[in-house]
């Protein structure tokens, strides 16, 4: 394992859970408003920590890989209850952030209508009219509010009723990639300048415009470590730290875009992950190694030592990001507001790098790289600190257990689990198996199978995890009972029948 | 800004004493000395009680002392739907969960509960609170039921042949409300946790019931078949005033019954009490229990709840609350965790000195019965068939005395209340309204005479594949679904 950085140097996450009695926060009243009493009157505060496409297996406290180095989220798993089989009940981006923010399940994508100014396909849609939404439930009940994101579709044209719940919105719109869905500035770099990131079988694709786009921003905006997108977004979270921490009890979300391709971590880490390799010697870096959302690896035509490069950027990215995480936790200790924090981590979805053929996220190939991600709540007494649960624990939980924590009473549409029994010695419902879906795919599966089909049930691949862990070999055909098994648990999760879809996600669902 | 908002919630506290959040009490139940009835009144409508020509005092007394609601309708009809939605605390709305199941009659809806839906007693039993149902009902039968009690009650013949046999009908609710609240002041005698009382005529789950409407009536409401539960009759007023005069009788007997419940139930336990359905006596021409009828007092059912610390007692609410309430709210008032999956609202929040207003809000009221939905506010009622082919809208605005005005479909007039209720429908269902085939919903629905070229049972507009030539993206050999293709494809070792 990785050397503890950060948290641990102060010893403060170490200590597992200092004495509670910091938790009766008397400092509940402040000379601003009339206190709410609508939360519980101990209720701490909630810090939720997201990250984009970040795979568990790259994190050191669920892989102790030597190539996976991070200490603070390893520091911080160490404190909390680790999940160590937590899928998103939908993926990707768009629907899994609805999921954290409704505590609503997206799956199966029934209500999905085109929308402009998001990706077509199924799932992309804005939060429902009639969907509560965890940040307007807390405002009610007197909880100050505050989000800081540079994630692209949240700051976006279509997010606007949830940024309209919240009494610190902190966007950022740092993003290269994607900064044409937010248009502050525009000022694309030349093409020259962009050809040491471009792979040669990409050089017609739309990478350019966005890396063009990045490469400009960057020249402008980016001329530090501190200003890039994850540290401007953790900084914004340090900062709102600041202004709420005499607003208590308090919700702050920290939703970092990153580890997102393109994978450019600042040079330093980028380095200290491992060595040139593959194309990277003809002077090539790969850190757009893909047309998203995804490339074949052979169709891209790179070997497999630039697909080991590809890992290591990966993991600078994702190493990069626990720093930050790290320093937003050390602000959170030296604010003494550890012992009266509840702190959520969870990611979104994986990302494939290279397994299965494939560079990127495809919904038909949403196999563990892209569902298993990490989840952990260290509860501020530090129950529970250390250990691990296998609940398939899912993004549409997370709102529930924030509420059920400090008090709050959960709109009765919030079809998530409440987590928090854990802390008490209970147990959730149980949650035999987990259900996901992506795009127009959909997920089933416990520890020992997984199946992934299309919403159609044409072709339905089924893999046996406890002989093939990376999901390889299709066994559909010779386990016909379980594949109908699975398919039953699927239609029963999804209320009776599953949506279809029309010609590419064009058309809205209709029926089912 | 802020302060403006919290001050609007100030004073919406609910942490004193005992309106404790569900998660803050035991877990376990252990420590908890609270305890809760639930009592259903079988068909009793709530204009009827306090009605002037029926006598209904005990029932009245309960109103009260309770927190009651005044707009509810069950979120599903008929009879047996309405169980399904108490115990689950799901929705049972639009029935997409159907299948045709054997010893029940082929109308969606008509299913038991399945494995996959939480159980309101199970969650009790697991957390160790003691529970008994008092029930003929044969869907609440099982290990995850907890202790099932039956007063007794057997099918008998139920015809569909007129006024008579729905008189039989409302003499047979009568019958189970007396030998099932009979059984149930046994178990009031001594209980600890949970007693439901629960009457249900064992008819009402092998038998949908059948809905009569005049001849003239038919074509011009445009009902279409209602599952086969359409009964085309002409009445005289004094066959209705016979139906209304046993109706009355019923809903008196169900009272003197109550009274005597009442007196078992103990001061120290939370009550719930509400009616299953509602019933047509012949009000716009249709008479039945679950009809499309454009009469709204014909849904409305009693729904009340009596804290023993007498919070809000006597208050009453517009929210539109309904059955699958029920089971979150008793699961809160015992202190237990809701599972996830049931639906309905918390309605302790409101004895905690929450604001309807500031409840989750719900703008209409939403039901299904067979194939058909009703939506419904305060003024508006849509009665629609799920393929939204057949759309009636009335206007039913208290503020017009006349009848004639206020019961006409006015759904071909531009009132924008077709497409707003018609959404809302849409948006509890998830997205989409399933439609029915024979034995069970449909995925994906068909369009009446839609072309299925390659005959897969997708409508062509709605195909995104035509299996007699596939497209080459969409192929599995293409996509290299196998897994020495993606070998092949350059797959690097883990």
């Amino acid at each position: 394992m990785g050397s503890h950085r950060g948290l641990t140097r102060r010893g403060l996450l170490g200590a597992g859970g200092a004495t509670a009695a910091a938790l009766g926060l008397g400092a509940c009243g402040d000379d601003y408003f009339e206190p709410a009493t609508d939360h519980a009157d101990d209720a701490p505060n909630a810090v939720l920590i997201v990250s984009d496409s970040t795979r568990a297996d790259y994190i050191g406290a669920y892989n102790p890989d030597p190539r996976n180095k991070t200490p603070n989220l390893d520091a911080l798993a160490k404190d909390s209850l680790m999940f160590s089989h937590a899928v998103p009940e939908a993926m990707p981006t768009g629907p899994a952030r609805r999921a954290l923010l409704t505590g609503v399940r997206s799956f199966p994508f029934r209500n999905y209508v085109p929308t402009k100014g998001l990706p077509v396909g199924p799932g992309w849609i804005p939060i429902p009219d009639f969907q509560p939404i965890v940040t307007e439930v807390l405002g009610e009940a007197g909880v100050e509010t505050a989000y800081c994101t540079d994630n692209p579709f949240l700051i976006g044209p279509r997010f606007g009723n949830f940024r309209r719940t919240l009494d610190w919105a902190r966007p950022s719109y740092s993003q290269g990639a994607y900064r044409f869905l937010n248009k502050p500035f525009k000022r694309p770099a030349t093409r020259s300048t962009i050809e040491r990131y471009l792979l040669p079988d990409l050089s017609d694709s739309v990478e350019v415009g966005r890396l063009r786009a990045m490469a400009g921003w960057n020249s402008i905006y980016r001329d530090s470590d501190r200003q890039y997108p994850t540290a401007r977004v953790i900084r914004s979270g340090i900062n709102l730290v600041d202004d709420l921490k005499d607003r208590r009890p308090f919700f702050l979300g920290v939703d970092a875009f990153d580890p997102h391709e393109p994978l450019d971590a600042p040079r330093v880490y980028q380095i200290a992950a491992g060595s040139p390799k593959g194309i990277e010697l003809e002077g090539i870096t790969p850190i757009q190694p893909f047309e998203t959302p995804y490339s074949w690896v052979i169709d891209v035509d790179v070997d497999s030592e630039t697909v080991e490069r590809v890992r290591e950027l990966y993991a600078a990215e994702i190493t990069f990001l626990d720093e930050w995480v790290g320093r937003l936790m050390n602000t959170l200790a030296d604010e003494n507001l550890l012992d009266e924090t509840v702190v959520y981590y969870m990611s979104d979805h994986g990302l494939t790098l290279g397994e299965h053929g494939i560079l990127g996220k495809h919904a038909a190939r949403a196999q563990w790289h892209i569902y298993h991600v990490p989840c952990m709540i260290r509860h501020p007494e530090g129950k529970l600190a250390g250990q691990t649960s296998d609940y398939f624990a899912s993004t549409h939980d997370i709102p529930r257990t924030i509420l059920s924590l400090m008090g709050v009473r959960a709109p009765g549409q919030m079809n998530g689990e409440d987590l928090s029994v854990l802390f008490d010695g209970g147990a959730p419902p149980e949650r035999r198996w987990f259900t996901s879906c992506y795009d127009d795919h959909l997920l089933a599966g416990d520890t020992d199978w997984f199946m992934l089909a299309d919403s159609e049930g044409r072709l339905k691949r089924l893999y046996d995890r406890r002989t093939d862990p990376q999901e390889v070999h299709d066994v559909a055909a010779g386990n016909p009972e379980m594949v109908d098994a699975l398919w039953q648990v699927l239609e029963d999760e999804a209320g009776g029948t599953l949506p279809q879809f029309g010609a590419s996600g064009g058309k809205a669902v209709i029926g089912g | 800004m802020r302060l403006t908002r919290r001050t609007l919630i100030a004073g919406t506290g609910l942490l004193a004493g005992l309106g404790l959040p569900a998660r803050a009490a035991a877990q376990d139940g252990e420590g908890s000395e609270r305890r809760a009835v639930l009592v259903v009144l079988p068909l009793v409508r709530k204009d009827y009680v306090g009605d002037s020509g029926t006598d209904t005092p005990n029932i009245e007394v309960l109103r009260g002392d309770s927190l009651r609601f005044d707009r509810v309708i069950p979120e599903s009809m008929p009879a047996l739907p309405v169980r399904r939605t108490l115990v689950t605390g799901m929705r049972s709305y639009p029935f997409r969960d159907w299948k045709r199941t054997e010893g029940m009659p082929a109308v969606p809806g008509y299913n038991p509960v399945w494995d996959w839906q939480p159980v309101m007693m199970e969650t009790m039993g697991l957390a160790g609170v003691d529970t008994v149902y008092v029930t003929d009902n044969p869907i609440v039968e099982g290990p995850r039921f907890g202790r099932v009690e039956r007063p007794g009650g057997s099918v008998e013949s139920a015809g569909r042949g007129g006024i008579e046999d729905e008189i039989a009908a409302i003499r047979r609710a009568t019958r189970a409300t007396e030998r099932t609240f009979k059984a149930g002041i046994r178990e009031l005698r001594d209980f600890s946790g949970f007693v439901g009382i629960d009457p249900f005529d064992p008819v009402d789950a092998v038998q949908a019931p059948p809905i009569y409407i005049k001849p003239a009536e038919v074509d011009r409401e445009g009902i279409g078949t209602m599952n086969d539960r359409l009964v085309e009759l002409d009445w005289g007023g004094d066959q209705v005033d016979d139906l209304r005069s046993a109706y009355r009788d019923h809903v008196e007997a169900v009272d003197e019954w109550f009274g005597e419940l009442m007196d078992a139930v103990p001061d120290d336990a939370f009550l719930f009490v509400l009616g299953d359905i509602g019933i047509a006596l012949g009000e716009h021409d249709y008479i039945g229990r679950g009809t499309p009828t454009s009469h709204r007092e014909s849904y409305e059912i009693p729904f009340m709840i009596r804290d023993p610390d007498e919070r809000k007692s006597g208050d009453d609410v517009d929210w539109y609350a309904s059955t699958h309430d029920v089971a979150p709210t008793i699961l809160s008032y015992l202190g237990l965790t809701i599972p996830g999956k049931m639906w309905g609202e918390d309605l302790t929040a409101l004895l905690d000195d929450v604001d309807e207003d500031d409840l989750y809000d719900r703008p209409f009221s939403i039901t299904a019965s067979g194939s058909l939905i009703v939506v419904r506010d305060k003024r508006w009622l849509m009665v629609a068939d799920r393929e939204e082919i057949e759309r009636r809208l009335y206007d039913d605005d208290e503020e017009v005395e006349d009848d004639i005005t206020r019961f006409q479909d006015v759904a071909n007039e531009d009132t924008g209340q077709l497409t707003d209720m018609s959404l809302a429908a849409l948006a509890v269902a998830g997205g989409t309204l399933p439609e029915f085939g024979p034995d069970g919903a449909l995925r994906p629905p068909r369009e009446r005479g839609d072309d299925d070229e390659d005959d897969d049972g997708i409508p062509n507009d709605f195909d995104a594949v035509d299996n007699d030539e596939p497209d080459d993206n969409d192929d599995a050999e293409a996509l290299g679904y196998d897994g020495r293709d993606a070998e092949d494809r350059g797959a690097a070792r883990p």
